[in-house]
């Protein structure tokens, strides 16, 4: 969801007013535990492959991959299967808070070349339990209502 | 037979007949970073093989790598695993790409690749600390 720029400046300023109020100096933040989210995670939609995502912090830094699978079937008649998408794609922009990660994925790879010109798709990986996690493309319609998403299930990398 | 686990995925590379000699050819000169961006993909059977992804979106060089598993089991070739890996220290330097990808299983040792351009536009991939890894070519998507 786009922030209405008046609101976003508004907010700007607030919070630089409140960090200029504080006379004590700014305590570090605790890095969050990232040994709950390094892994690969993988979501199936009716039983078939539907997304893996691999996260690690080799590098120093946070990082992952994530590849997507298409479902379809030759014929009416046919059993669904699961199709892994052309490429994996790097996850852009990743922040994970010890609850969730936020990342983005970009879309110009999608479905070339209709898609080059595609903005990034926003998701976030919300953990619900241990090696569990609720994946939500927000960039999807309705993904508001999305509860917590597709359910992920991690193994170790 | 089922191929499974990070050496079978190497094996794989061997496996796939398309080793192609470890010199490359002379190559051109000093490619940007441009010409290594997109998705580069060798094939086996008619099935992805190796599939790499290069992407400067956030202006870093970052990207992927899939070592699809291959079985025969069913008759046909097909894809019967697809794990994503994280591309670690990518680095492009003239016409050579080098970077490492975790072993997922112990010992976890983090595997150099190098990926050498060629005159054609096609590229060589090797792993230079993997067992055994023969060069495979890739030819780039788009």
């Amino acid at each position: 969801m786009k922030t209405p720029s008046v609101f976003a400046a508004f907010a700007l300023v607030l919070a630089c007013g409140c960090a200029f109020c504080q006379d004590k100096p700014a305590v570090q933040q605790q890095q969050p535990d990232l040994s709950h989210m390094v892994g690969v995670w993988r979501g199936e939609m009716d039983n078939l492959p539907a997304v893996t995502l691999t996260i690690t912090d080799e590098g120093g830094k946070l990082s992952g991959a994530v590849l997507f699978f298409l479902h379809v079937r030759a014929t009416v008649n046919d059993p669904w299967t699961s199709k892994a998408a052309t490429a994996a794609e790097p996850i852009l922009n990743p922040v994970f808070d010890g609850t969730t990660l936020r990342f983005t994925v970009s879309h110009k790879r999608a479905h070339p070349p209709r898609t080059l010109n595609d903005p990034p798709s926003h998701f976030h990986l919300t953990l619900i339990g241990p090696n569990h996690a609720g994946l939500v493309n927000e960039s999807e319609a309705g993904s508001s209502d999305a509860g917590p998403g597709l359910p992920m299930v991690r193994s170790d990398y | 037979m089922k191929l499974s686990g990070f050496a079978a995925e190497i094996l794989l590379m061997l496996a796939a007949g398309v080793a192609v000699a470890q010199t490359a050819p002379p190559v051109a000169q000093e490619p940007s970073r441009t010409a290594w961006l997109g998705v580069w993909q060798n094939d086996f059977d008619g099935q992805p093989g190796v599939i790499v992804t290069l992407a400067d979106d956030t202006g870093e060089l970052g990207g992927t790598v899939v070592l699809n598993m291959i079985s025969r089991e069913s008759g046909e070739p097909r894809v019967v695993g697809s794990v994503p890996h994280v591309m670690v220290h990518p680095r492009a330097d003239n016409e050579t790409l080098t970077f490492e990808v975790k072993t997922p299983r112990a010992p976890r040792i983090m595997k150099q690749f190098v990926m050498v351009l060629k005159s054609d536009g096609t590229a060589i991939i090797h792993c230079p600390n993997c067992d055994v890894a023969p060069a495979v070519e890739l030819t780039k998507k788009w």
